[in-house]
This record gives structure tokens, C-alpha cells and sequence, in this order.
């Protein structure tokens, strides 16, 4: 388990602003209602990937989802041969519909698309609050 | 079978030395291929009146090439970006430039020469990353999503939970890939290699070990795009450009996407099918864009070659590997052949096509399709070729 930094710019402050308060917000669509995870492109402007249309705002989500698919990243091992870190990064599917691409922690051994997951924050010493997830199966969602 | 008169034929094809081949920029790789695929259709290089280009990671060719082989007069002149379907682009960009009568003669060039000797193939691809990540554009290298690989594991793993598809069934692809490598004398991994090889190599992004991801190599390869009744008469046998499609999904990346799942080549397949006329059936031999095993895995499941989640019994079956009912990347393709993108499955299937195969060369060879895929399964593109015009 390990994130980078992250410095905040003027788009995401919000967000991470969020994030330090262990909440996740996704983009709303303020023509057509159409919820997604910010575009991870240097070249994005944040435009609703359904209508085309740059009337975004910020909405909360519960943090809750799925297991769509997952991947344990091996480094290259070490010439002295000690083991290396395995980092576990997935795509989850939110209960509100976005995709985010994420990291997993705290997980257990089998992992099963479709697996329950809930969000948790990383935080790094210098940088912003990261949205990680870890298995949700045994916490329910607040209402 | 005398062909429409605006058919397009593919009558030159110029490859440069490869792979590992270090201290030549590539502006240089790509000038080279140029002059090679004049050279093999029998053609001068000023009776070029088309010129597109393709550039790989390090960026080295463009426009400039025509100011950098003296080729005046142009009709056509364009770098063309798509990834890894671009020569499948820029192919059927060049047959519809001749069918109109834009250009009569269109040399479509790809070069790279990601590797410098000393750091390896790896570190090649890793994409640049900023000195410290900035808002929005920082998320994946801060999760750990850095380069094609992750990315890749992510798509196959979600196609094998979905499908059942396992390691091993990845790794007859590897291993049909190599087999067909030890006879092409241009293949970089031309030594054999077996299923436990392919299971026992390093683990990169599970479930993507070592042997299931391809290799990274310098250099260039150019064709040249022709009208048919003109190839006829160059010299060497003319591969007709019968077919040609792109498809590029747009995946939702939301509730409901088929990310994984569906890549393009299940619209581009049909659809460039079609434009030839011909049916699956027909395919005598497949060049599968293959930067990883579950690449050519998703894609032979999405042409048709059998039914959606049969792609890894398929594999597992033997039909392509040499001897196989369904021949495919017959040279090695890019995981044991060469990488120059979408130009590593069309240099294969011109030599097929022509029948220049060689010790690995495929019998029946009347159909050949070419299969282009780029970004994360986002980008494709088919071609369907054929020693044989129009009927």
C-alpha cells in the first residue's frame, strides 16, 4: 500500500478539500444529470462525458461500490533478492454508477468482481488525501 | 478477376534493421524505410506523390521527412496519430487518396527508437512522469497506474472473471506466437519457449507475467500504396487492399461498460469484412495487434473466429500456432516478433500475402486480415488483404 503525492490546482481543490474530511465527491452534470469521476488528463477541462456540456458541480457519494477488476503490480525484484512491495490497483464501480481507477488496501486474499468495497482516504505526509478502497462487505452504508 | 480501376494495392514494403539497434535517430529509421519499400516495389523514390507518417513514442518523424528525402511535388502529406491503429489509418487513407485520385503513389512510414542502451525496455515505455503531479492528471501515477501494463492486467482480468479465461490460456498465445518466431529470421525472440516458461516468468501486473507482454524495438517500416492496375505491373506481387475499418469505443468507464470485455474490432471486424467482401470464413490468416496476449485473445473472440469467452480455449486448442487451422501472427507478432505498433501485423501479412512467408509461410493465403489496436483497447482498425483483386 502506497500513494504519491499530489498537489491540488485550482480544479480539484474542491475535491481534495473534500477528501481531507473523508468525503468523496464525484462531477454532476447540471444539464442532465449524468454523474463521473473526474478525467484523469492533464488536457481535461471537465466536461460532462454525456452531453458535452462544462455545467459541472461537486455531489458527495455514499463511498460505497463494487469490484469491477483489479490488478497486484510487482516491482522488479531487488538485485538482493528481498521481497518487494505488491501494490493492488482496480477499477470500482460506485453504487451512483462512476468508475474510479483506485488502489485497494487492506484486502483479503481471494478478490472476486463484484466484491463489496468502500472508500478510505491515504494520506502522504506533503500531499493531498488520496480515495483508496478496502473490502466493504462487512460495513453498511449510512442513510 | 481484373479489379476495379481506383483499387489500391500494396507494392512495396521496406523494413529496417530492428530491434535493439541503437545510435540511429529515428528520422534516419524512418528515411531508410522509405527508400527500402521504393526500392522493393521496383519504384524511384521521387514517384512518391503521397507521404503519411506515423510516430511512435519518441516522435521523430513527421512532415519534415519530405524535406529530409527531397520528395517535391506532393499531393498528400500527414501525420497521422492513432496509435496503435495507424497503419491501418494511414493505409486506408492512402487507398482512398489513390481510389480518388488525390495521390497516385503513398508511402505510409512508422518509426520509433524507444531504446537507448542503457536502460531497458521497461523504462522505455514508462510514461514520463511530471516532477510533481498536479491535480486531476496526478490520480493514476499516485494509485499506481504508470505505463500500459496495469492497464492491461485490468482489461484481461476482468475479462477472465467474466469468461473464465486463465494464465495458461494466455500463454498458448505466447507460445504460438514464439513457435511461428523461430522461423522468421527477423523475430527477436526466436528461441523456444514453452508453457512452463511462459507460467514461471517474472509476474509484471497480474495476471500479466513477463512472456505475456511485448517486446519494445527501434526502427522503421514503410509501405507503399498504390492503384492495382500499377502494381501489377511493379515488382513485386501486388497485395490488394480489399477492406479497411476503424472503430473506437468510447468506453463509458461507468455502470454498464464492456471495458475488457468488447474491444473495437467487433465493429471494425465486420465492417472491413464486408467492404471486401468476403466473410470470416474466408480469413486464411490473421495478424493480430498483439502488445499482449489477451490483445490477440479479445480480438479473435470479437472477429468472429469463435464465440465471445471461447478466446482462450481457442488458444489453448492449438489452431494458431504453425500447423493450426487458424494461422495466426505468423511472424511472431509483437510479443516475439518486432513492435513498430500496427506496422508489426501489416509487414507480416504483405509477406504472407505475397507468399514470401518462407519456412513459416501459411499455405492458403488468399484472405489475410490485419488487425490494429491502440491506448487501452480504445483505438482500432482492420484491413483486409489479398494477393488476389476484387472479384
Amino acid at each position: 500500500m502506497t500513494v504519491g503525492l499530489i498537489a491540488r490546482d485550482d480544479e480539484s481543490s474542491e475535491f481534495f478539500n473534500a477528501t481531507a474530511q473523508n468525503t468523496l465527491l464525484v462531477q454532476r452534470c447540471e444539464h442532465c444529470k449524468h454523474l463521473q469521476y473526474p478525467l484523469p488528463f492533464a488536457a481535461s477541462v471537465g466536461r460532462c462525458r454525456n452531453c458535452g456540456r462544462p455545467d459541472l458541480s461537486w455531489q458527495p457519494v455514499s463511498g460505497f461500490g463494487v469490484l469491477i477488476t483489479w490488478t497486484h503490480l510487482h516491482r522488479k525484484p531487488s538485485k538482493a533478492g528481498t521481497p518487494t512491495p505488491v501494490t493492488t490497483v482496480a477499477i470500482v464501480e460506485l453504487d451512483e454508477g462512476p468508475w474510479v481507477h483506485t488502489q485497494l488496501r487492506h484486502i483479503p486474499e481471494t478478490l472476486h468482481a463484484g466484491d463489496r468495497v468502500v472508500v478510505a482516504f491515504e494520506r502522504t505526509a506533503a500531499g493531498e488525501a488520496i480515495p483508496v478502497f478496502e473490502n466493504g462487505s462487512m460495513i453498511r452504508p449510512r442513510h | 478477376m481484373s479489379g476495379s480501376t481506383s483499387d489500391a494495392a500494396i507494392a512495396g514494403l521496406g523494413i529496417t534493421e530492428m530491434g535493439k539497434v541503437y545510435g540511429r535517430s529515428t528520422t534516419d529509421f524512418g528515411a531508410d524505410a522509405i527508400i527500402r519499400a521504393c526500392t522493393d516495389a521496383g519504384l524511384d523514390l521521387h514517384d512518391l506523390d503521397g507521404l503519411l507518417t506515423n510516430s511512435g513514442l519518441t516522435g521523430g518523424v513527421g512532415l519534415w521527412l519530405q524535406r529530409e528525402l527531397g520528395l517535391r511535388d506532393m499531393r498528400l502529406l500527414s501525420e497521422i496519430q492513432g496509435f496503435g491503429s495507424s497503419a491501418g489509418a494511414m493505409v486506408a487513407m492512402a487507398a482512398m487518396a489513390v481510389a480518388s485520385g488525390t495521390a497516385t503513389t503513398v508511402a505510409c512510414v512508422f518509426a520509433d527508437a524507444p531504446l537507448t542502451a542503457d536502460r531497458g525496455a521497461g523504462a522505455a515505455y514508462a510514461a514520463s512522469r511530471p516532477p510533481l503531479p498536479t491535480g486531476f492528471a496526478g490520480l493514476p501515477d499516485a494509485v499506481g497506474l504508470s505505463g500500459a501494463n496495469p492497464y492491461y492486467a485490468l482489461a484481461a482480468r476482468r475479462h477472465m472473471e467474466r469468461y473464465g479465461t486463465t494464465s495458461e490460456q494466455f500463454g498458448h498465445i505466447a507460445v504460438a506466437a514464439r513457435q511461428w518466431a523461430t522461423m522468421n529470421p527477423r523475430a527477436q525472440m526466436r528461441e523456444p519457449m514453452t508453457l512452463a516458461d511462459h507460467q514461471a516468468s517474472r509476474m509484471i501486473a497480474d495476471p500479466l507475467h513477463l512472456l505475456d507482454c511485448c517486446l519494445v524495438s527501434n526502427g522503421a517500416i514503410a509501405v507503399i500504396v498504390t492503384s492495382a492496375a500499377r502494381a501489377a505491373n511493379l515488382a513485386q506481387p501486388a497485395v490488394h487492399v480489399l477492406g479497411w475499418a476503424q472503430a473506437h469505443p468510447g468506453y463509458s468507464m461507468q455502470k454498464g461498460s464492456d471495458f475488457g470485455l468488447i474491444s473495437g474490432a467487433a465493429q471494425s471486424g465486420p465492417a472491413a469484412l464486408k467492404m471486401a467482401g468476403v466473410t470470416v470464413d474466408d480469413v486464411d490468416i490473421r495478424e493480430i495487434y498483439d502488445c499482449y496476449t489477451y490483445t490477440t485473445l479479445i480480438s479473435l473472440e470479437d472477429y468472429g473466429f469463435c464465440e465471445k469467452g471461447e478466446g482462450g480455449a481457442l488458444a489453448a486448442s492449438g489452431a494458431l500456432a504453425p500447423g493450426g487451422s487458424l494461422p495466426t501472427n505468423t511472424g511472431g507478432g509483437e510479443l516475439s516478433g518486432y513492435y513498430m505498433w500496427g506496422m508489426t501485423p501489416l509487414s507480416e501479412a504483405v509477406i504472407q500475402a505475397r507468399g514470401q512467408g518462407g519456412q513459416r509461410q501459411v499455405p492458403h493465403h488468399d484472405v489475410v486480415l490485419v488487425s490494429g489496436n491502440g491506448g487501452v483497447l480504445d483505438y482500432h482498425a482492420t484491413l483486409v488483404l489479398s494477393p488476389h483483386a476484387r472479384s
